[in-house]
C-alpha cells in the first residue's frame, strides 16, 4: 500500500510524477515520453495496461473535437505497442459501439500549477487512485485496477473511472460549480459525468456480450456507448433511469435528505463510508429491460459526505486498522 | 449465530419453544476457519453451561479434533462426521472433498444462555439477553394477544430498558409502546394452528420467522449492529414486528374483536419490519420497525424514501419508493445480500439489522437458501407479497 502527495506544476509534471510513483510501486513503465505538446505514459501490471496522456492545449480522444484542452486522460487495454501513439494502443480497449475509437475517462485540468496531488495504491498495488486538487477545494480523480471486488464469479474484472468522460475531459469553457470541472467531482463511479456521458468502464462478460467493456452510463446507443451499459449505487449530478438499490434518487440535500448524503451522523460525528456498487445490464430487448446484476464494488473508493460535516478536505480518517483520506463526496483508502 | 428450525403446535407453543431455545442453552457467533481441509461445521449452538468464551476446534488428523475453551479449558475430543455435544458447545463437522490435516482450526465464540425474567407459559415471557460478550442487559419480551371472535392469535412485542417484577408487561421501564401504549408496540401475527418456524439467536438479539398458512411473518428483538460508538449509542435496542397501526394511542388500533388483527389482513399495516409500512407515517407507532434512539425515544422507521419526520430503512425505502425491480441475481446465478440500514433526517445513521439483509426477488421464492462463503441465509417474503421488492434474507450461520 503506497501513498504520495506533492504539488504538480502542470499536466505533464503530474503524469511524470505519477509514472515515477507507479514504477516504484509494482507497475512497469512501458513508455513515458513526450507526445504532441503534452506527455504520454503507458504502464502495466500483469495483463492490465494503463494508457495515460497529459494533453496541453490539445485534443484528446479521437471523437473529441476540442483542440485546446488540458487534461489527464486514461483508458485500459491488455497490450502495448511502442510504435503506436497513445490513442491507438492495441489490445482489448473500450471501443465506441459504432466504430473502433477508444473510449476513456479524464481528469479535467488547466495549464497549472495545481494545488496538490495524492497518489494511492492498495496492498497489492493492483489498484491505483489519483486525486488532484486542481484549484483550492476542487478535487478531481482518476482510478483503475486489475479487478473490481467481484460479486459472484464472472470473466473479466479490469476497470477504470474518472471525474469526467474522456469526451468532456478537455473542455475548458464551463462556468462555476460544474462537478468535475469547476467544482469537486461527483462521487467516483457514479452513473455518467455531470455532462451525461459515461465516466466508468469495466471489462465483463455478460450473457452474449463477451470480451468487451461496459460503460457505467445511461446511454444505450451511439458513439459514447460500448454496446452494453451498467449502473451504479452512487448518484452524482445525473439521475439514472434504472431501478436498483441506489443511495440517492436526487442530488438535493433537502427534506428528506437522500441516504447517500446522510452518512455523517450528528450524534457522534462519524462518517460512514459507502461502497460504490457497480451493476451490469443483462441481455434484454433494449434499455433497462434485461435488468441489472451486481458485479462488484470499487476497490479503495467510497462515497462519503464527511467533508462539510465536520471533516476537512484531504484530512485523514481512522476507522479501526484502516486510514482513509476524505475528500468532498468520497473517501480513499490510504493505509 | 445459532438457529433452530421446527414446528410449533400454535402461537402459544411457539412462545414456549422460543423461551426454551433462548434460555436452555448458550448461543454461538459466526465461526471462522483456517486450514487446508474444506469440510464444514454446522449445528453450532451452546449448551446449558455456556459462558462468554472462544472455542478452538483443532484437528489432529483427518478426522480427530480437540476442543478447547478459552475459559472452560480442554473438553473431550471429537470426530468429524459425529455430532459433538457438551454442556458448553454443540456442533457437527462434516468432512469435505479435501481432507482436514493436523492444525486445521475452527474458532467460534459462545455466549451464555439468555435469562428468563418472567416466564408465564400461555401468557407472556420477558428475557434478558447477555450480549455477545456477556456485558449487556438487553430486555425484550412477548405477550400472547388473541381473540376468538376476531380469530387472531398474535404476540405483542416488547423492548425495555430495565425489568421490575412488580410491573406488568406494558409498564416495564422504557417499554417500546410508551406510557399507556402511547405508541402501541409492534405485533407478531400468528394463529392457533401448526406453525413451522425459524429461530435465529445470538447474545444480542433473536429473530423469529413463522409460516402461517402460505404467508411469512417475522419479528426481531434485540440490538442492531450500531454504526456509532458504544459511548454514543450504548443501548441500540430494536423491536421489529409484522403489524402496527398508525395510532397515537392504543385506542386508535382496531377493536379487540376485529379480524383486522389476523395474519390474513391485507394492507400496509401488515408488513414485516424490513419492509416497514412503506407509506407516510403519522406516528412512530405506524412503523413495524422501531429503534430506541440514544435520546431514549422509540423511533419508527419507514421503508419509504419520502419519509421526512420519522426514520427510514435503506434499501427497502428505495424498493418501495423508487423501485428495485431491475435488480437481478449475480452473473453466476447467485444472489448478493445488502445490509438493511436505519437512518433518519436528524441526520443520523444508527446501524444495520444484525443478520437480516435485503435480496432481490428476481427468480426468488420464500425458504430459498443462499450461500455466500461460509454464510447461509434463508429467504423470506414480506407476508403475502411476492414481487421483486418483497424479499429479505435472514442469516442462519
Amino acid at each position: 500500500m503506497a501513498y504520495a502527495t506533492g504539488v504538480p506544476t502542470s499536466p505533464v509534471d503530474l503524469l511524470q510524477q505519477l509514472d515515477t510513483f507507479l514504477a516504484a510501486n509494482g507497475w512497469t513503465s512501458d513508455r513515458s515520453a513526450v507526445e504532441g505538446s503534452g506527455w504520454t505514459a503507458s504502464l502495466h501490471k500483469g495483463s492490465t495496461y494503463a494508457h495515460l496522456r497529459a494533453i496541453v492545449a490539445e485534443a484528446g480522444f479521437a471523437t473529441e473535437t476540442v483542440g485546446n484542452g488540458y487534461a489527464l486522460l486514461l483508458y485500459l487495454s491488455d497490450n502495448f505497442d511502442s510504435m503506436q501513439p497513445w490513442v491507438t494502443q492495441p489490445g482489448n480497449a473500450p471501443l465506441e459501439s459504432i466504430n473502433t475509437n477508444r473510449m476513456g475517462v479524464a481528469m479535467n485540468l488547466a495549464a497549472g500549477p495545481f494545488s496538490n496531488y495524492y497518489f494511492f495504491t492498495d496492498g497489492t498495488n493492483d489498484n491505483v487512485v489519483v486525486i488532484v486538487e486542481k484549484t483550492p477545494g476542487v478535487y478531481l480523480h482518476l482510478a483503475w485496477g486489475t479487478s473490481l471486488q467481484k460479486a459472484g464469479a464472472w470473466t473479466g474484472g479490469m476497470y477504470f473511472h474518472g471525474s469526467t468522460s474522456g469526451y468532456y475531459g478537455p473542455y475548458q469553457a464551463f462556468g462555476p460549480n460544474v462537478p468535475g470541472f469547476t467544482k469537486t467531482t461527483d462521487c467516483p463511479g457514479c452513473v455518467n459525468d455531470s455532462q451525461g456521458f459515461a465516466a466508468g468502464f469495466v471489462l465483463c462478460d455478460v450473457d452474449a456480450f463477451t470480451g468487451k467493456w461496459i460503460t457505467i452510463g445511461d446511454l444505450v446507443s451511439g458513439q459514447f456507448y460500448t454496446g452494453r451499459h451498467g449502473t451504479s449505487s452512487a448518484t452524482g449530478t445525473y439521475i439514472p433511469s434504472s431501478s436498483i438499490p441506489r443511495y440517492a434518487q436526487t442530488t438535493s440535500i433537502g427534506n428528506p435528505t437522500p441516504f447517500q448524503f446522510a452518512q455523517t451522523s450528528q450524534l457522534d460525528g462519524r462518517a460512514n463510508l459507502l461502497p460504490v456498487l457497480w451493476f451490469t445490464g443483462r441481455d434484454g430487448s433494449s434499455g433497462n429491460t434485461g435488468g441489472f446484476s451486481l458485479i462488484g464494488t470499487l476497490p479503495m473508493i467510497f462515497s462519503s459526505n464527511g467533508v462539510g460535516n465536520g471533516f476537512l478536505p484531504a484530512s485523514d480518517y481512522v476507522l479501526g486498522p484502516d486510514t482513509y483520506k476524505i475528500f468532498p463526496n468520497f473517501a480513499v483508502l490510504k493505509a | 449465530m445459532s438457529y433452530q428450525v421446527g414446528t410449533a403446535t400454535d402461537y402459544s407453543d411457539l412462545l414456549d419453544q422460543l423461551d426454551t431455545f433462548l434460555t436452555s442453552q448458550g448461543m454461538t457467533l459466526s465461526p471462522s476457519y483456517a486450514g487446508t481441509g474444506n469440510g464444514t461445521i454446522a449445528g453450532l449452538i451452546g449448551g446449558s453451561a455456556s459462558v462468554a468464551e472462544t472455542f478452538t476446534i483443532a484437528f489432529t488428523s483427518a478426522t480427530a479434533f480437540t476442543v478447547t475453551g478459552s475459559i472452560t479449558g480442554a473438553l473431550a475430543g471429537g470426530t468429524a462426521g459425529v455430532a459433538y455435544s457438551t454442556t458448553h458447545i454443540k456442533f457437527t463437522i462434516t468432512a469435505g472433498g479435501t481432507a482436514f490435516i493436523a492444525g486445521d482450526t475452527f474458532t467460534v465464540a459462545t455466549t451464555p444462555p439468555w435469562t428468563s425474567k418472567r416466564r408465564a407459559s400461555g401468557d407472556q415471557m420477558i428475557w434478558q439477553a447477555p450480549g455477545n460478550g456477556n456485558l449487556d442487559q438487553i430486555l425484550v419480551g412477548a405477550k400472547l394477544f388473541s381473540n376468538v371472535t376476531g380469530d387472531y392469535y398474535n404476540w405483542r412485542l416488547a423492548g425495555y430498558t430495565a425489568f421490575s417484577s412488580g410491573l406488568d408487561f406494558e409498564h416495564q421501564p422504557g417499554y417500546v409502546g410508551g406510557v399507556g401504549q402511547q405508541f402501541p408496540s409492534p405485533v407478531f401475527n400468528l394463529w392457533n394452528s401448526t406453525i413451522p418456524y425459524w429461530f435465529v439467536g445470538n447474545g444480542r438479539r433473536v429473530i423469529v420467522v413463522a409460516k402461517i398458512s402460505t404467508v411469512y411473518v417475522s419479528c426481531y428483538l434485540g440490538f442492531i449492529d450500531s454504526y456509532m460508538s458504544p459511548g454514543a449509542f450504548p443501548y441500540p435496542l430494536a423491536v421489529g414486528g409484522s403489524m402496527t397501526w398508525d395510532a397515537g394511542l392504543s385506542s386508535g388500533e382496531p377493536g379487540a374483536t376485529s379480524t383486522s388483527w389476523r395474519w390474513s389482513y391485507v394492507g400496509n399495516e401488515l408488513r414485516n419490519y424490513p419492509e416497514s409500512r412503506t407509506t407516510g407515517l403519522g406516528n412512530a407507532a405506524g412503523a413495524q420497525m422501531r429503534l430506541r434512539l440514544p435520546s431514549g425515544t422509540w423511533q419508527g422507521f419507514n421503508a419509504n424514501n419520502t419519509e421526512s419526520v420519522f426514520g427510514r430503512i435503506w434499501p427497502t425505502c428505495e424498493g418501495h419508493s423508487a423501485g428495485m425491480q431491475d435488480w437481478r441475481p449475480n452473473l453466476d446465478g447467485g444472489y448478493s445480500i445488502l445490509p438493511i440500514v436505519l437512518f433518519d433526517q436528524t441526520i443520523n445513521v444508527y446501524g444495520e439489522l444484525d443478520g437480516v439483509g435485503c435480496v432481490t426477488g428476481f427468480g426468488q421464492s420464500a425458504e430459498n437458501t443462499i450461500t455466500i462463503g461460509s454464510d447461509i441465509w434463508v429467504v423470506i417474503q414480506d407476508v403475502n407479497r411476492t414481487t421483486k421488492i418483497d424479499y429479505f434474507a435472514v442469516k442462519l450461520t
